[in-house]
């Protein structure tokens, strides 16, 4: 399996919408749930696409010439004066949860971010519940600069919250 | 234009302790308020300084929708000392399904000696933990830069915890500089 990251197009709007109006996922991106419309997703997708302090990409999988799109990928908040940025990550389609597609797609991310950006800093939030998530940034060198107590209210109880960083120092 | 004197989702709208007070952010408020953000935009998450008609923008399309809201994503209030306007802030990044809010406080840049600082900013994180109260706040927290320690002392003070410290995390004039989170739960 070839996973790609890409500028992502309008026609990505209908799964977009369809994972953005999903409350579970939400609940586990830590995400505000909002149903969404495809025309919303259109309007978000370009949005931030057209941001300059953000790289919004698309995870895709690519068999021969097609790109079937599994979720999304960003670095945010991008500051070129401190060269720090947040990513961001989610699998949309649960079929291909668990085969390694988050961690090529955070590789690439990382590489775009420190070779072809240049950022000194890249740091994310994550539930301290998701122990796997957590175990691939450790794996890649981030480490935990903070735990937010009860600060994520997840369906019937309040989750902490971990700030992990790597710097570029310690990813070349 | 005059703003309501009321948010619609706060029963109290106004908070005092001895001289001090605040109440609803007023649309006359926004000239000082743009001057002294642009007088501080160091230790500010401002990447340009502000126009008077960024500023007018802001006030009229941003703050003004916050009066009428039912979940406003924050409640901005301007800061007294008797009748004399001192500063601004309030709970911004509101997250109303998690019960948490961010304080901001930004204090007239005349009065930003240490000494000053301190006693303004602690009087204004008593009145945060009314208002976090009035709003049914589960927790409270500060994002600030390590800029000084005495702007953190107020915190400690008031019992806040550190609950992160990001490394590097602004370069201000060529310096790295780390940013502390500090919380409090209501």
């Amino acid at each position: 399996m070839k996973v790609v990251l890409d500028k992502m197009k309008s026609e990505d709007a209908n799964l977009i919408a369809k994972w953005k109006s999903n409350p579970v996922l939400s609940g586990q991106i830590m995400s505000d749930f909002n149903t969404t419309t495809v025309e919303q997703a259109r309007d978000w997708i370009n949005i931030n696409t057209n941001d300059p302090n953000q790289r919004l990409l698309g995870i895709y999988f690519e068999i021969e010439s097609k790109k079937v799109l599994l979720g999304v990928a960003r670095l945010m908040f991008i500051d070129f004066v401190t060269r720090i940025a947040e990513f961001g990550i989610y699998i949309g389609d649960n079929n291909y949860r668990n085969m390694g597609v988050g961690k090529e797609a955070l590789d690439r991310t990382l590489e775009i971010g420190f070779i072809e950006l240049n950022l000194n800093k890249i740091f994310l939030k994550v539930n301290a519940q998701n122990t796997p998530a957590i175990n691939l940034y450790k794996s890649r060198k981030f480490i935990i600069e903070g735990r937010l107590k009860e600060h994520y209210w997840n369906v019937s109880q309040f989750d902490d919250v971990l700030y992990m960083a790597i710097f570029k120092v310690n990813y070349l | 234009m005059i703003f309501p004197k009321k948010y619609r989702i706060l029963k109290n709208n106004k908070f005092t302790l001895g001289l001090y007070r605040i109440i609803p952010i007023r649309f006359e408020d926004q000239s000082i308020v743009m001057q002294w953000r642009n007088d501080q935009i160091n230790i500010l998450r401002q990447k340009s300084l502000l126009t008077a008609e960024q500023q007018d923008q802001y006030f009229t399309h941003v703050l003004l929708k916050n009066f009428n809201e039912s979940q406003p994503d924050q409640l901005i209030f301007s800061f007294f000392k008797s009748t004399e306007l001192i500063g601004y802030g309030g709970l911004v990044h509101i997250d109303w399904k998690s019960k948490n809010a961010e304080i901001s406080f930004l204090l007239s840049t005349k009065l930003n000696d240490p000494q000053t600082y301190k006693e303004s900013f602690e009087i204004f994180l008593d009145l945060m933990i009314k208002l976090a109260i009035e709003a049914e706040m589960h927790k409270i927290f500060t994002f600030g830069y390590d800029v000084a320690s005495y702007r953190f002392e107020p915190l400690i003070s008031r019992k806040f915890n550190q609950e992160a410290c990001l490394k590097k995390h602004i370069n201000i004039d060529g310096i790295f500089l780390n940013a502390l989170i500090y919380s409090k739960f209501l």
